[in-house]
């Protein structure tokens, strides 16, 4: 065992877990509320990806590289946030609303419909074939780094790390310290009550909805940067990974989907690793349904898994 | 009933009895545009000669159309006569007569001998297709129309079924006769390991297990197995029947291709299949599936042994999927991890939701109207099939919406579906 490779190997997990995780916080997010699981949530961080690497192809037809890597990023990264965040409006809004007091399959078999939807939309207004994240952009950020010991340490997993780090907790803040967030922690512990008390639900659902739609955007932009490009199908890997990430962690549980993040990063390139790149998958739907059959409420999860 | 419905119900009655004139020879070939190529204006004489010639060169054909014309006329006037008002409510009650059943079975007994007369390999090819997600999406509607636990994974029984065929005959010789019942057990005892541990899980966890189910059963094919396909020998699938009988000449003047073999199997199963859901959905077990399905609580409080029955549809409908998969492995002649991935599973979902889920005639149209009409349109909609996967994606949204019963789904799943769950919480 080369101690190095492992060492490298367990920061690549870690960076990798916190795409993840930023990606199960929408999961979490909205079955905290809602109680669905929302399949579509892979797709959104799939159209985050397509939408920040057009725009950076964009910047670069228009010739504005010139305001350096740092300033293209950030427009890609706000362009891919706005879209996403529009899809995922929409998608409540057509797709899960009218459904809100149906029975509990039927909002998950119309989030199938979407995912299966915008998966195919994007197959057939896009490329069935990879789309390569522009090397100008992710190269530099990939030629700086460090070396700790024998493992090396790039400057891109340092800018994932810390960029999963500042929005997570720029969203535990906005949760737990402003009115809305507020209203959102109302309206996950019961509906009926917050709108009896004058919380408008629809509307912090729709907010819900938004924000963790903007987060998968700017997982997704990282991840398509990190392993330099992206295809339609994506999102369905990615977004199982991240629902495992958030029922590890104990669906409904924000802190828990980011420490189930880190973890299913872990386990992924760990397996990756040890066992070879196809028992990747393997690994991440083996640790699903052994949480979701053994312990249903996660790590973290304070809530019993009801049974009806 | 107002009268654009009784219109609208009158034309769509009339074209279910008149298309078996379609397999008449001249008629289909009027159908296909050949008919204006052969007698171009100048050959009107040479079809005033032809004209007697062709009755009696396709006579039996003519026959046999007027036979299934006069036997549906014959269903929908004698089921009116006898009970007008169950009839004028609910026309397809008609099926469940045994006089009707008989009728129904000769007219596609003769319907099949046409069509292996008649219709061109690309058509039988989709046939066969059509009849074989018919038989699936029969098998699925068990779990999620009849005791409404949904199942996201079925392409892993599928993958389940044809991998026991597949490494059966590459590993022992095995043929398709002899891989029904292992592949049925083998696949029959993994649901049932997989329920074991899972039923107890509310639905949607329960859907998102059966969901890793299927795609580890895909990627352990992949990795353990390999990636690349299984080739299922010619001896080992489906015989072609030819045979120098008189009578058999008569009746199949080419003889019975591998591909028509297949169509007489497979229509075999849809038979049998609808059979069996009919009689399931009428007996115990049924009843009690439906009855877990509206309220799982009520019903064991009445002593309905819950979990029991809902592994029994678990195992049931994964057995059901696993004997499908080897049908379609020893029809597609090869078997490889990519054919059973979670598309394909929506796909057969989609099919159920599309018919109407827990009703015994909704898989067999939504099968019809997902894979048959969409491959029927291809040659004048090029994009139609790449457009398929999108198209079932808003029809699943669309349907949950404004249709949730699906096509020919009850009003009693209507009312569950909608049911305002607010009292239990959420």
């Amino acid at each position: 065992m080369n101690l190095g490779v492992e060492l490298e190997t367990i920061i690549g997990g870690i960076s990798r877990g916190a795409i993840y995780a930023l990606v199960a916080i929408g999961y979490t997010m909205v079955y905290g509320i809602l109680g669905m699981i929302n399949f579509a949530h892979g797709e959104i961080y799939m159209l985050g990806m397509f939408a920040g690497i057009i725009m950076l192809a964009v910047l670069t037809t228009l010739g504005l590289t010139a305001l350096g890597i740092a300033v293209c990023l950030v427009i890609g990264l706000l362009a891919a946030m706005v879209l996403a965040a529009a899809f995922g409006f929409s998608n409540e809004r057509i797709a899960y609303r009218p459904l809100r007091r149906a029975h509990t399959l039927a909002p998950l078999i119309s989030a199938i419909g979407v995912s299966t939807f915008l998966q195919n939309f994007v197959m057939n207004a896009q490329t069935k074939d990879k789309l390569d994240f522009p090397r100008a952009f992710s190269e530099p950020l990939w030629n700086i780094g460090w070396n700790i010991g024998s493992a090396h340490i790039a400057l891109i997993q340092v800018i994932v790390l810390v960029m999963a780090v500042v929005l997570m907790a720029g969203l535990h803040l906005f949760v737990a310290h402003t009115k809305l967030g507020k209203a959102m922690r109302a309206c996950a512990q019961d509906k009926t009550m917050a709108g009896l008390v004058g919380i408008p639900v629809d509307r912090v659902i729709s907010v819900t909805f938004i924000i963790g739609s903007a987060l998968a955007a700017a997982a997704g932009l990282m991840a398509a940067m990190y392993n330099g490009q992206t295809r339609f199908d994506v999102g369905y890997t990615a977004g199982i990974a991240a629902f495992t990430a958030a029922v590890l962690g104990g669906i409904g549980n924000i802190p828990g989907a980011m420490l189930g993040g880190f973890l299913i990063g872990l386990v992924e390139d760990l397996t990756a690793y040890h066992l070879g790149a196809d028992w990747k998958q393997v690994a991440v739907f083996v640790v699903l349904m052994t949480v979701l059959i053994v312990r249903p409420r996660g790590l973290l999860g304070e809530r019993v898994a009801d049974k009806v | 009933m107002n009268n654009g419905r009784r219109i609208v119900a009158w034309f769509f009655w009339l074209a279910l009895i008149a298309s078996p004139l379609v397999f008449v020879r001249p008629v289909y070939d009027w159908a296909n545009g050949t008919w204006r190529a052969e007698f171009r204006a100048d050959r009107w004489q040479m079809l005033w000669h032809e004209a007697p010639m062709w009755l009696v060169r396709h006579w039996t054909d003519f026959l046999t159309a007027a036979g299934l014309i006069a036997a549906g006329v014959a269903i929908s006037w004698g089921w009116r006569r006898a009970r007008p008002k169950l009839a004028a409510a609910t026309p397809w009650r008609a099926l469940d007569d045994w006089r009707t059943q008989l009728l129904g079975f000769v007219g596609i007994v003769m319907m099949l001998v046409l069509v292996c007369r008649h219709v061109g390999d690309t058509e039988i090819e989709w046939a066969v297709m059509a009849c074989t997600y018919m038989v699936l999406a029969m098998g699925l509607n068990l779990t999620v129309g009849m005791t409404g636990l949904l199942v996201l994974g079925y392409a892993g029984f599928v993958a389940i079924g044809a991998y026991t065929f597949a490494v059966l005959h590459t590993q022992f010789g095995a043929s398709f006769w002899m891989a029904l019942a292992p592949a049925a057990v083998i696949g029959g005892a993994l649901g049932f390991l997989l329920g074991l541990p899972s039923i107890r899980l509310r639905g949607d966890y329960l859907a998102i297990v059966t969901l890793g189910f299927g795609e580890t059963v895909r990627f352990l094919i992949k990795n353990v197995i390999g990636e690349q396909s299984l080739v299922i020998a010619r001896d080992a699938r489906v015989p072609s029947l030819m045979s120098e009988n008189v009578a058999w000449r008569w009746l199949f003047p080419d003889g019975l291709s591998r591909l028509k073999t297949e169509l007489w199997v497979v229509a075999v199963g849809v038979l049998l299949s609808l059979w069996l859901v009919r009689n399931l959905m009428l007996s115990r077990i049924g009843r009690a599936w439906i009855a877990i399905r509206e309220d799982e609580t009520a019903a064991a409080a009445m002593g309905i042994p819950a979990v029991r029955l809902k592994l029994l549809a678990f195992t049931l409908s994964a057995a059901w999927a696993a004997v499908a998969g080897v049908f379609y492995v020893a029809h597609n002649t090869s078997a490889n991890p990519e054919m059973f991935g979670f598309s394909e599973s929506v796909l057969i979902l989609s099919m159920v939701v599309l018919g109407g889920m827990g009703s015994l005639w909704g898989p067999v149209a939504g099968a019809l109207v997902l894979y048959f009409v969409p491959e029927l349109l291809r040659d004048r909609f090029p994009l139609l099939l790449s457009y398929r996967p999108m198209m079932v994606g808003a029809l699943m949204v669309a349907m949950m919406i404004y249709r949730p019963q699906g096509l020919l789904g009850t009003l009693r799943r209507k009312i569950e579906l909608t049911a305002d769950e607010e009292e239990t919480g959420s």
